[in-house]
């Protein structure tokens, strides 16, 4: 698993690599709740190079949700493969989060 | 194939290993062999985090065959008795707010398998799970 942050005005774009399943979930939710600490209010997530996530996975994503609402923030979610889509469409995902096909589509909406 | 780990969570990084490896020599698509590793990485883990109250050393075994167009994996554990499908489906239509994990991971695995099935047997947990996969049909990616 690879993380990388990237700053875009006042939207962070972080992109993870790999898969985020239990080996992987602990190292990316101590990044994202550091990211929280910056006082972050725009977040997206880069699944471009995602192979799957499990549901340690999800319960970052959801948690980094629930932050950012308490903090009137905005989250978006671009590049996931027909396996991540699955994935949150089963756990209901799709309905909460807000997801786009490429990151221009994503950065419009935060 | 048959693969034997010990309930150690570092045991989980092999068998994700091996699935690959084994994986990528049928030919199975890269989304079959990640979806066998997300499944694994939800049973295997709850058997290993949750399924015994000693120290000490056990075996899980893995077999993996083939039967009339199914791939069928076979999960065995000398863990407490527990049938993961009788875990609650978490409820998916609550709001983000609402919202609770628990449970999630055995659903995520009987939705993209085609059939689950559980029996203790002999003092072991049987846990089944196969999924359906013809290659001549199947579209490669």
């Amino acid at each position: 698993m690879e993380y990388l942050e990237q700053k875009q005005g006042d939207i962070v774009i972080i992109n993870i690599t790999g898969k985020i399943d239990t080996a992987t979930s602990n190292e990316v939710e101590k990044k994202i709740v550091q990211l929280f600490e910056t006082n972050l209010k725009k977040l997206a997530i880069d699944c471009t190079g995602l192979s799957y996530i499990s549901s340690s996975g999800l319960r970052i994503f959801l948690m980094a949700l629930k932050q950012l609402n308490k903090m009137q923030g905005k989250i978006v979610i671009f590049g996931m493969n027909d396996l991540i889509k699955e994935v949150f469409e089963v756990s209901g995902f799709t309905s909460i989060f807000k997801i786009f096909e490429t990151k221009e589509e994503a950065l419009k909406n935060l | 194939m048959k693969i034997r780990i010990k309930n150690e969570k570092s045991e989980l990084v092999k068998i994700l290993k091996i699935n690959e490896s084994f994986g990528q020599k049928c030919g199975f698509p890269k989304k079959l062999i990640d979806t066998f590793n997300l499944c694994f990485d939800e049973l295997i883990n709850n058997i290993i985090n949750y399924g015994y109250n000693d120290n000490l050393l056990h075996e899980i075994n893995v077999k993996f065959s083939f039967k009339n167009e199914f791939i069928i994996i076979i999960i065995e554990d000398d863990a407490m008795q527990f049938n993961p499908w009788n875990v609650i489906k978490p409820d998916i239509t609550l709001s983000a707010n609402d919202r609770n994990i628990g449970g999630l991971g055995v659903h995520l695995v009987k939705s993209f398998m085609d059939k689950v099935d559980y029996k203790f047997k002999n003092g072991k947990n049987i846990i089944t799970l196969k999924k359906k996969y013809n290659p001549s049909t199947e579209e490669i990616k």
